[in-house]
């Protein structure tokens, strides 16, 4: 087990005063079988006149609150310690087969394979057509493994597509990630989720953050210094299993996840509606160390 | 008052005008299929028409058009952006129902608003219906309309529909379906309350034939039920009804009905939440919200928490009602059932919920999410109607029988690889209503629908107009009534028994008590008062610059030398300060004179794409403020706008300006519509914030411009000054003035007394601070004992103005006249922060609390 200090701090800066902001934060970590969260600290200048702590829809820690006097520079910093547990490698050869994954979301005979189904639909952000099917579909065959499949198409992500930040933006649609075969790990990670949705399989989108240095002789992982993002795929058997398509891994004790939803729009870290001010400029500063190694 | 119900003879028509009435085989006609009572009543309504004759009847379609166009029932059409204002279309047949019948359509409905508000909670609750598969999961986790912010959120009195419509047609064999549920923010039931209002005058002879049973008593209901969703106990909660805006399909019902019900009519931005509570900006102060009865879409109602591309909402609006401070109805989220694919499901989720059968069926429904269903659907898609699972996604709908082999073979690829987005319906043989038609001046059968409207109250029983909206389709064959593709609305009739008079003593109730509620009271909002400063701002802008184009190409015609021309370029400084003139002279050839240079200029200044406050886009902002508050406003103002010859000008500007009689003709035309622009404002405009508001735009932009001009062109004397002062004389519209005053003598001195200090000279500064001055004592803020920030820069910029010296502004230093230069600069200042002041006070409230 590896306990994380992570710092996440958000500065917003408008052009003219802003007479009044709502913001939702989803900066807390969730706590599950791998990971949990043991402390956590959101400090927010200026003093929000109002704050909500909520557990949203997908089980994500939600802060809500808003501003209403004038400002024209808001900060938001959150401070949590994290464990996280080395989850022991699947064993991809008792993983089921995309067959059996279909057949069992079909039965939904438990509270999880319930839970499963609502990972396999479209969304607003994550759609696919039959481009996106057609590129998917040698990767899944029906007596293919699932886990197999995901990994394969991790791997064909890693060495095919370009890490780019200047490609693509938050609003890129999964298609133009596909044509234009660059992106960011948002990018990547609801590509991943278009394909195994498009073939009627589970998978949700991870939001989280990466270990900022690794241990010596590692390789520092793209999307260290930010936020990161990946995919969790559900196996009747084995649960949910996290894999990181930006780095071609499966997740290990370097990542830590903060929550998850069906795509980008459900997790966002920090957002905000605000009345008045202009243009805007963000800057977003994260830091992840580790503060006690315990072999478990 | 004529004798009722008493036995009538059959009809004999054979010889009058509407002896060719034929029904078209097959199908169930209101008139001639019906049986009973109302065919009694039916045959006594054309009985009398027939005697009155045809040309009594087309009077009355002429009175019935007039009516329309005089209230301005109009609905919009999207897909006609250059017109989007189409006037409503009635035919004064009325629809006649039988009380039996309707109340037998009262219980079926009322059955299923119970079972669609039970699945609703289920849905946004344990989803015990989709763990159990009565309801397929991929109708609600793969709905875009399934809102999960609001999944656990139980609305007060566990009442998710308030108000709940749907779409009958009738079968051949008489009975009634369903055809849709409109459950997200029903349409129509203003314009069926108007219908009536316009059948009441128009057929009064008719109607008292029978006993037709009220509208009004259902308005009653409406407005109690929206006011027993508070979550507060208040004795009288306030209640607006939020729309989309001037631009959706329906926005007059939207105004109408809150005109009727006595609630505000309040855009996304009018409303704020502050403390988890909702409030409406108003310029009084805020005004908290207790019922928000939204025509927007659940989609669009919270930025925050559903699309984030929204600006028609108001963030943080579901947090508000997650703490139980507002109630919004119907609640958001509804729309999760407006899907075709419901229908195939409700036989058997109503014994399950209700323990009873579904009292109403709808049409056969097959749902390809499944696999049998889809495998049917495939095999009969010839015979099937194939519409699409999730409206919001804007797919089209599918005619089987219209399709050709290869459309049908494409369709059924479309099915198999999104099978989910399918659902399939049987045809639907709808029966047919008489109608009038103008065309064949006969009378014709016609496909028809009726949407019927409900209201549920916290505890009370579900109640259902007795009436509805009829929309028949616009030709024969047709069997779409929507109003989008030609669609014509009719009244509904219901017939009472003999004491349906009693609901005309609950009528006179109703309208009375609303006549002491509602108001001439409601405040103005403070994004109305915004639109209104910003009418007066944008229309003087556009008036000083069509003004000033005008003197600077006179200017450049009676140039005689070098210093008349530098002169002329002083002045387009100061008259478009942000244009980059010596940007403009680099870009052209270095041979060409200042004249071009300046042509070009005013190129720019007209309808320069990339100059942004070139006139075109002035007035195109103008036409946008303007539209924006045109319930406030004279209709006139719109319509001058409109005819404005404003889409010629960038074509125009492409040749020379100067000495083309064509750009002079249309600008000096322009200038004669903004003269009568100020004219409707000045005449039509009753004094109270509204005007204040007008005014107060356009004196503060009138001044601020001449501020800037005025320093531009008199800070340091030049030479041949002269020729620069007669030019201000003209933009200030002064010249005949001064020259009646001080003959044709150019003194600066003279032209200061007159453009700055006179305070009887409509066009000076100090005329413009007094009318400042005096508005700002209007505003609703005022107090005498207590001058706020706004009060002082007023009074300061006119005081300034008046106690001015002449001499002491004709006063060099040098090279500049230092008091010119100082009080023009401290003026402008003076202008901007008042303008500040009065948006963050009255329009953004930053600097006021709640």
């Amino acid at each position: 087990m590896i306990s994380y200090s992570i710092t996440h701090k958000t500065i917003y800066r408008y052009q003219s005063p802003v007479a009044c902001s709502h913001h939702v934060a989803r900066l807390k970590a969730v706590s599950n079988f791998r990971q949990s969260c043991e402390a956590f600290q959101l400090a927010i200048s200026p003093e929000p006149e109002q704050l909500i702590e909520r557990v949203d829809y997908f089980g994500n820690h939600v802060h809500q609150f808003s501003l209403q006097k004038p400002h024209q520079e808001f900060v938001a910093e959150s401070k949590s310690i994290v464990a996280v547990e080395s989850p022991g490698a699947p064993f991809p050869e008792i993983a089921a087969t995309c067959h059996e994954v279909r057949e069992a979301l079909h039965r939904s005979d438990n509270e999880e394979l319930f839970d499963a189904m609502q990972f396999t639909y479209p969304s607003t952000v994550v759609r696919f057509d039959d481009a996106i099917a057609d590129f998917a579909s040698p990767f899944f065959p029906d007596d293919g493994r699932f886990l197999s499949g995901v990994l394969e198409l991790a791997e064909h992500i890693y060495e095919h597509f370009v890490f780019d930040p200047t490609a693509t933006d938050v609003t890129t649609p999964v298609n133009d990630v596909l044509t234009m075969k660059r992106g960011v790990c948002q990018d990547f990670a609801q590509f991943a989720i278009a394909c195994i949705r498009s073939m009627g399989l589970p998978v949700r989108y991870v939001s989280g953050y990466l270990l900022t240095n690794p241990p010596e002789g590692q390789k520092r992982l793209e999307g260290a210094d930010a936020s990161h993002a990946w995919i969790s795929i559900f196996d009747p058997d084995l649960g949910w299993i996290d894999v990181d398509p930006t780095n071609n891994m499966i997740c290990g004790n370097q990542h830590i996840v903060v929550g998850h939803g069906r795509d980008f729009q459900d997790v966002s870290l920090i957002g905000g509606a605000v009345t008045g001010g202009g243009s805007h400029q963000i800057e977003v500063a994260v830091t992840v160390t580790p503060i006690e190694s315990v072999r478990a | 008052m004529q004798q009722q119900n008493q036995p009538l003879s059959p009809l004999e028509v054979d010889s009058g005008w509407l002896a060719s009435y034929q029904q078209t085989r097959g199908f169930f006609d209101e008139w001639k299929s019906s049986k009973g009572a109302v065919a009694m009543h039916w045959d006594e309504f054309f009985r009398k028409l027939d005697r009155l004759g045809e040309s009594d009847y087309r009077q009355r379609e002429d009175q019935l058009e007039r009516m329309i166009a005089e209230n301005g029932i109009t609905y919009n059409v999207y897909s006609d952006p250059e017109n989007t204002n189409r006037l409503w279309k009635m035919d004064a047949i009325p629809l006649l129902l039988d009380q039996a019948e309707f109340d037998e359509i009262e219980r079926a409905q009322s059955q299923r608003s119970r079972l669609l508000n039970l699945i609703l909670e289920d849905i946004y609750g344990d989803q015990v219906l989709l763990k159990e598969n009565l309801y397929p999961v991929g109708l609600v986790f793969g709905n875009p309309t399934f809102l999960r912010p609001v999944h656990g959120l139980l609305p007060k009195g566990r009442q998710f529909l308030h108000n709940y419509s749907s779409d009958l047609a009738r079968s051949p064999d008489g009975n009634w379906w369903c055809l849709t549920d409109r459950l997200d923010a029903p349409s129509g039931l203003g314009y069926s309350i108007e219908n009536r209002v316009i059948s009441t005058r128009v057929m009064a002879d008719l109607m008292a034939g029978h006993p037709v049973r009220r509208l009004a008593s259902y308005l009653g209901h409406f407005a109690d039920a929206l006011k027993q969703a508070s979550p507060r106990t208040v004795e009288n909660p306030f209640v607006v009804l939020l729309t989309p805006g001037s631009y959706n399909e329906t926005y007059f019902e939207q105004s109408y009905l809150a005109r009727t019900l006595g609630f505000p009519l309040v855009e996304g931005a009018d409303l704020t939440v502050r403390d988890d509570r909702v409030y409406l900006k108003t310029i009084h102060g805020m005004k908290r919200v207790d019922v928000i009865f939204r025509r927007l879409d659940s989609e669009w109602c919270d930025p925050l928490e559903f699309r984030s591309d929204s600006l028609l909402g108001v963030p943080g609006l579901i947090n508000a009602i997650r703490q139980d401070q507002v109630s919004v109805v119907n609640a958001p989220g509804v729309g999760v059932l407006e899907t075709p694919a419901l229908a195939a499901f409700l036989p058997l989720i109503c014994p399950r919920l209700l323990g009873e059968d579904l009292l109403m069926p709808s049409i056969a429904t097959w749902w390809c999410g499944q696999k049998n269903e889809r495998q049917y659907v495939l095999d009969n898609l010839e015979h099937l109607v194939i519409k699409p699972t999730f409206p919001s996604l804007n797919q089209k709908s599918y005619f089987g029988p219209s399709l050709t082999k290869k459309a049908l073979s494409e369709l059924k690829e479309k099915i198999r690889s999104h099978p989910d987005e399918f659902t399939a319906q049987e045809m639907v043989k709808q029966a047919t209503t008489p109608v009038y038609d103008d065309e064949s001046t006969s009378l014709v059968p016609r496909h028809f629908m009726v949407r019927t409207f409900q209201v549920s109250g916290d505890e009370s029983r579900p109640f259902t107009m007795p009436g509805g909206l009829c929309r028949v389709a616009h030709s024969a064959i047709s069997p779409d009534v929507s109003m989008q593709v030609g669609g014509i609305s009719k009244d509904v009739w219901v017939i009472g028994d003999s004491d349906a008079h009693k609901e005309q003593a609950l009528v006179q109730q109703f309208f009375a008590k609303q006549s002491l509620s509602i108001g001439s009271k409601t405040p103005l909002s403070s994004r109305l008062a915004d639109s209104l400063y910003w009418v007066g701002r944008y229309f003087d802008r556009a008036d000083g610059m069509i003004r000033g184009i005008l003197v600077i190409i006179n200017a450049l015609r009676e140039i005689r030398n070098e210093d008349d021309l530098e002169n002329v370029l002083r002045f387009v400084e100061g008259f478009s300060p942000n244009l980059n003139l010596e940007q403009i002279r680099a870009s052209m050839k270095p041979e060409v004179g200042v004249t071009e240079v300046v042509e070009q200029a005013l190129r720019q200044i007209i309808a320069g794409p990339s100059f942004p406050d070139r006139l075109t886009h002035v007035l195109s902002e103008l036409g946008r403020v303007t539209f924006s508050v045109k319930e406030l406003i004279s209709a006139d103002l719109p319509r001058l706008l409109r005819s404005m010859p404003i889409d010629e000008l960038p074509k125009l500007c492409e040749g020379r300006l100067i000495g083309d009689q064509e750009v002079y003709v249309v600008l000096t035309q322009l200038q004669d519509s903004m003269a009568a622009f100020a004219g409707i404002i000045a005449e039509n405009t009753v004094r109270g914030h509204d005007w204040v508001f007008i005014n107060l735009g356009r004196r503060i932009e009138r001044s601020m411009n001449l501020s800037v001009i005025l320093r531009s062109c008199l800070e340091a004397p030049v030479s041949s000054e002269g020729f620069l002062l007669w030019n201000l004389l003209e933009y200030t519209d002064s010249a005949v003035t001064y020259r009646r005053r001080f003959l044709t003598r150019m003194r600066v001195d003279a032209v200061c007394q007159l453009i700055i200090i006179d305070p009887t000279n409509p066009r000076s500064l100090a005329f413009q601070f007094e009318e400042i001055l005096n508005s700002v004592r209007l505003l609703p803020h005022y107090d005498p004992s207590n001058n706020t920030a706004i009060d002082r820069l007023a009074l300061k910029a006119y005081s300034d103005t008046v106690i001015l010296e002449p001499s002491e502004l004709y006063l060099v230093e040098d090279g500049y006249r230092p008091n010119v230069r100082s009080f023009l600069r401290d003026s402008y200042d003076h202008l901007i922060r008042l303008s500040n002041e009065l948006s963050h006070y009255y329009f953004s409230f930053v600097s006021r609390g709640l």
